[in-house]
């Protein structure tokens, strides 16, 4: 009996799991490290589409596991002073802001806006499996 | 300030004020958009073809990404399968735009190809149309979902 309760609160907490976001430091250490792909997410306290994502997509399991498996996410404030180095480095358009990197460091692209878990999900995958070094985004949604 | 001055003075400033809530109620339209031509998507394809109902055909391809960066500029690109000769006019709507009806190009056998390549603005995710019209009087279609950001703060 004790088990089943262990493993059903297990269960719960893993299907309310939270991405496990990196501080820019840390994050773009261990990158380089594991050599994979980096998002990097400026938020806002003051953002409502901030809030929404944070409450939908990033709550999402498929979401979670897919950009814990192939990016390393880390999370900035825009006024904090990693995001202010976030801002002077990489730019900055509005919160939400996600800019792509390769694992050195190198942008690949920004994105603006909040989206849905499908739609955010199709976003990762094509830098995932590597579709951005050869065609750019809005070509390849067009044939996809 | 003689007299004559003074009704004069008068007189003028209750015309401004009479007429301040006019501008008022001009300003109060504006803000809400009431100027702007608002149409549901079924009152735009009726006004624009004339009551003609299209139909979906393979051979209207309508390319338009199904995952758009920018709301407000995606691309769409349509080419009709018919000879020129056959197609009067491409159309396209943004379903739930203020106003659905996006552009029409109108063709001539001179264009030499039924191809329409332009880009568009949406304000949400929705379904971008592509109907041609034809010269024997029947319109034909194609649909695609397009997904945009659900919004942002600058």
């Amino acid at each position: 009996m004790r088990i089943a309760v262990v493993i059903f609160f297990l269960f719960i907490s893993a299907s309310f799991g939270n991405v496990n976001w990196y501080s820019l430091k840390e994050g773009l250490k261990k990158a380089k490290e594991e050599n994979k792909l980096i998002v990097i997410y400026i938020t806002s306290k003051h953002c409502q589409y901030c809030k929404k994502m944070d409450r939908t997509t990033f709550q999402n399991q498929q979401v979670i596991s897919y950009l814990e498996k192939h990016f390393i996410p880390i999370k900035v404030e825009k006024s904090s002073k990693e995001g202010l180095e976030v801002r002077r480095i990489y730019g900055y358009v509005g919160t939400p802001t996600f800019h792509f990197l390769t694992p050195d460091g190198k942008k690949i692209k920004t994105l603006f806006g909040a989206w849905k878990p499908d739609e955010f999900l199709g976003i990762l995958k094509y830098f995932a499996e590597g579709h951005y070094k050869k065609i750019n985004m809005t070509e390849y949604f067009m044939k996809n | 300030m003689n007299r004559r001055k003074f009704l004069k003075t008068v007189a003028i400033s209750g015309a401004v004020v009479a007429a301040s809530p006019m501008l008022t109620n001009t300003f109060k339209a504006e803000a809400k958009g009431e100027g702007l031509n608002k149409r549901s998507f079924e009152e735009a394809l009726k006004d624009v073809l004339k009551g003609k109902k299209p139909v979906e055909s393979e051979k209207v391809k309508l390319i338009a990404p199904s995952i758009a960066e920018n709301g407000a500029v995606v691309p769409v690109k349509v080419e009709v399968a018919e000879p020129i000769e056959n197609v009067k006019a491409i159309h396209i709507f943004a379903e739930k735009n203020p106003d659905p009806w996006t552009v029409t190009a109108h063709l001539t056998p001179q264009n030499g190809k039924a191809y329409f390549a332009t880009r568009i603005r949406l304000a949400k995710t929705m379904n971008v149309y592509a109907i041609a019209e034809l010269a024997d009087g029947s319109a034909i279609m194609a649909k695609k979902a397009v997904k945009v950001t659900i919004g942002g703060c600058g």
